[in-house]
């Protein structure tokens, strides 16, 4: 099974370096791959980009907002289920 | 039997296409396909970030087999016991012959597939600063706002004709 690739494969992988002036940035993207014999799956997403400036290197992470807000609200009728349900248990 | 053999053989060909897309698929997985080329405006740099999906299924099959006695072949009917249409020459015993072989093979395949992007942000790039401004997707909150409302009434309304009852 010498070289055969995983399966499923959790990865944070490093883009070229660009250089604005003494500012050095490095995009930081992590990305998920799913294999079978006969397909696959990639989700790949950005996470954070690395800055360098004046010898120090700090990492500014790439909140996607969007899918934040849709599973908050995801979660908020989940909550709203689960009150329901217990009022409706207390009530009997 | 050389020509479906040789049918046969291109498929095979053809699964090795379908991996070497495959393997194409992967290189989605490198940040290059995240992170856009850097956009020069004046002296400050824009890059886009998006979120990428995509994914690949193919299949391929390919079978053969030998006819049953009493099955047609080679367009002589064969029957139980032998052939049921009298031979006249050598060559048409041979064909009517319930020892002949007669088979076929066969094969097919296919496969299917689908990408999407969508922006998560503009990372600008300034000699002084950095700033990552995000892209909200006003479509998709408003459509997941609608549902979750729609599933909150119908929640309240399976509650109040629980108590009603």
């Amino acid at each position: 099974m010498a070289g055969q690739k995983p399966i499923m494969d959790w990865q944070k992988r490093r883009g070229e370096t660009i250089a604005v002036g003494e500012i050095r940035v490095t995009p930081e993207s992590r990305a998920l791959t799913v294999r079978w014999p006969q397909g696959g799956l990639v989700w790949n997403q950005p996470a954070a980009i690395w800055v360098q400036r004046d010898g120090e290197q700090k990492r500014v992470p790439i909140i996607n907002i969007t899918r934040a807000i849709v599973w908050s609200l995801y979660a908020g009728v989940a909550l709203v289920g689960i009150a329901c349900m217990l009022r409706a248990l207390q009530k009997r | 039997m050389d020509d479906i053999r040789e049918f046969v053989t291109a498929k095979v060909d053809d699964i090795v296409e379908a991996k070497d897309l495959l393997n194409r698929l992967l290189t989605i997985a490198q940040p290059q396909a995240v992170f856009g080329e850097p956009i020069e405006v004046g002296e400050q740099k824009v890059i886009t970030a998006s979120e990428v999906t995509a994914g690949l299924g193919f299949g391929f099959g390919a079978g053969g087999g030998a006819a049953e006695p009493g099955e047609a072949k080679g367009g002589v009917l064969v029957a139980q016991n032998g052939p049921s249409v009298v031979p006249e020459t050598d060559e048409e015993t041979e064909k009517a012959s319930p020892d002949a072989e007669a088979s076929g093979m066969g094969g097919g395949g296919g496969g299917g597939g689908g990408a999407s992007g969508r922006p998560v942000a503009v990372i600008s790039i300034t000699p002084n600063d950095v700033r990552v401004v995000p892209v909200v997707d006003q479509t998709r909150i408003l459509l997941a706002v609608l549902s979750t409302l729609a599933a909150i009434f119908l929640m309240l309304g399976k509650l109040r004709r629980m108590t009603r009852n």
